[in-house]
């Protein structure tokens, strides 16, 4: 016990050392927009609104492209045993790894005028890089594997003496999954889709890289922040947005907490 | 045995630090023998290539030196600098990032003049898009992409198309059409070059020495004589720095006929 105690305030400074290393630098950027008369007034300046509006609508986007096309994919990673499944559930990760300039460089080599699939498209008219379905594009390739990873695992968890039930009472797979397979995993598909969304809207590097940066079309909150740091809005606009991303964030944890102690207190 | 030798050799390091703080470097000497350190040098992305080779001399000219770059826009090297990044001397593309230093009392002394540039159109090599001349940006479906409006050749490149605009043989139709072509306002000249090389942009903006730079991938279309744009680099000592010898004699070396010598091969005309 009191071996336990000893290594118990042997940790308390490097653990405290931490969590300030954390929160300073935060509070610093909420301190300094606070004095800075110009970080408010920037705040609600057309610059912010528009980068915002797209981030949200992209980020919004890609997570119901991640949804559309990454539920079917995690259901049969985890339910179906096929030849390099393993190999197949690790390269859907690699994005999840991988420094987001290189999805940047992969995507243009892919989709750009010039690019293996890109040059079919542009023969048919379809023209990806410096297009909002350009940044859709790039968060769709770095966040969506977060919602499968989660979602696989989810499903997996699922006990399929339920769906066997099902199964036997007549009640057809589509169904079933719908019914049952589904909401059991709801859980991993709310912490997935979460995930999701919060890396598309903090995709950075890829969008750069990829789609470019035009005011309304391409400049998300992230790439507007990198944009206002070096033009003359300077630091006081690149605090405005940082500001506005870290209440976005914040709102999210907290809320994701708040529906994880429900679901706590309501076992 | 080893903690002997351990401790002997700690003694010899020891005694030889102590006769090197203690031995006075030559004051003032001019001789370049007697710098080191390290001179950490902020400079225009556009002055990658020649700030290399210069650094290179110069080390191989003083051996106690380092110097170490950081390349970037100036605009964003402006911003890094106010905010307190640990930079011995900046080297800008123009005078209005410069100004940002100086107007904060950032400098130390008066900025000098350097190298003269220019900036040019650049298109990819196979030139899928035709321009053969500056109108031809203002075609419809032609994907342009510039440097950010505080950048410097982003900036240039908007004082181009203005003086182009001027011109009544363009004017004013050609500027809004040409502006409406543009897809992306990168953060710096290299991000332009590459996208143009690419072939992802169908036409780009940027200094003849990155046209240089870029070799047989792109291809650069003439501007009339009206509307051509100087673009002039100053370069200062930053007061913040804690090697002001290494960083001045770094700066006479940029502004020595060897050092414009090689921003001369590299395309760059003599300072004004």
């Amino acid at each position: 016990m009191a071996g336990r105690r000893s290594l118990e305030s042997l940790f308390a400074a490097p653990a405290l050392l931490f969590a300030a290393f954390v929160v300073v630098p935060l509070a610093a950027l909420a301190v300094r927009g606070w004095q800075d008369g110009e970080v408010l007034a920037r705040l609600t300046s057309p610059f912010v609104l528009q980068a915002l509006r797209l981030s949200v609508l992209t980020s919004t986007l890609s997570l119901l492209l991640s949804l559309a096309l990454g539920v079917p994919a995690a259901y049969l990673l985890a339910r179906v045993r096929f030849p390099g499944r393993r190999f197949v559930a690790l390269l859907v990760e690699l994005p999840m790894v991988l420094p987001p300039t290189v999805a940047g460089v992969a995507l243009l080599v892919a989709f750009g005028r010039r690019g293996v699939i890109g040059s079919l498209l542009s023969d048919a008219g379809v023209e990806l890089a410096f297009t909002t379905a350009a940044v859709v594009l790039a968060q769709l390739f770095v966040a969506g594997p977060f919602l499968v990873r989660s979602l696989q695992a989810g499903f997996e968890a699922v006990d399929q003496t339920y769906e066997d039930v099902a199964r036997t009472l007549g009640v057809s797979d589509f169904r079933t999954f719908w019914r049952v397979t589904l909401p059991l995993a709801a859980p991993a598909l709310a912490s997935g889709a979460v995930l999701c969304w919060t890396r598309a809207l903090s995709e950075l590097g890829a969008t750069l890289i990829f789609a470019g940066n035009f005011e309304g079309r391409t400049q998300t909150m992230p790439v507007a922040i990198i944009a206002a740091f070096e033009s003359s809005a300077g630091l006081s606009g690149a605090i405005a947005l940082s500001l506005v991303l870290l209440g976005v964030a914040l709102a999210l944890l907290l809320a994701v907490h708040l529906v994880q102690v429900r679901r706590w207190s309501a076992r | 045995m080893l903690v002997r030798a351990l401790a002997l050799l700690a003694a010899a390091t020891l005694a030889a630090a102590c006769g090197g703080a203690s031995t006075p470097a030559p004051a003032s000497s001019a001789t370049a023998q007697a710098l080191s350190g390290k001179v950490t040098v902020f400079a225009a992305s556009s002055l990658t290539e020649s700030f290399k080779a210069i650094g290179a001399a110069f080390q191989k000219a003083n051996p106690g030196v380092t110097v170490e770059y950081n390349f970037a826009a100036s605009s964003a090297l402006a911003t890094q600098i106010d905010q307190g990044a640990p930079a011995d001397v900046f080297a800008s593309a123009d005078t209005a990032n410069m100004d940002k230093i100086t107007a904060k009392s950032l400098a130390d002394g008066q900025p000098a003049p350097f190298a003269r540039n220019a900036p040019v159109i650049v298109v990819p090599a196979d030139n899928r898009a035709k321009i053969e001349a500056p109108r031809d940006l203002a075609k419809p479906g032609v994907k342009i992409v510039l440097a950010a409006a505080d950048v410097p050749i982003g900036n240039y490149a908007r004082q181009v198309i203005d003086r182009l605009a001027a011109d009544p043989a363009y004017g004013a139709a050609f500027k809004d059409a040409t502006m409406r072509n543009v897809v992306s306002n990168e953060a710096n000249v290299r991000a332009v070059l590459t996208k143009v090389e690419l072939g992802e942009a169908d036409a780009g903006i940027v200094y003849r020495t990155d046209a240089a730079v870029s070799g047989t991938k792109v291809r650069t279309v003439a501007l009339p004589e009206a509307a051509n744009v100087i673009a002039v680099y100053p370069i200062a000592i930053l007061k913040a720095t804690k090697q002001p010898e290494v960083a001045r004699a770094f700066v006479a070396f940029v502004r020595s006929a060897e050092g414009q010598q090689m921003l001369r091969t590299t395309g760059f005309d003599p300072a004004p």
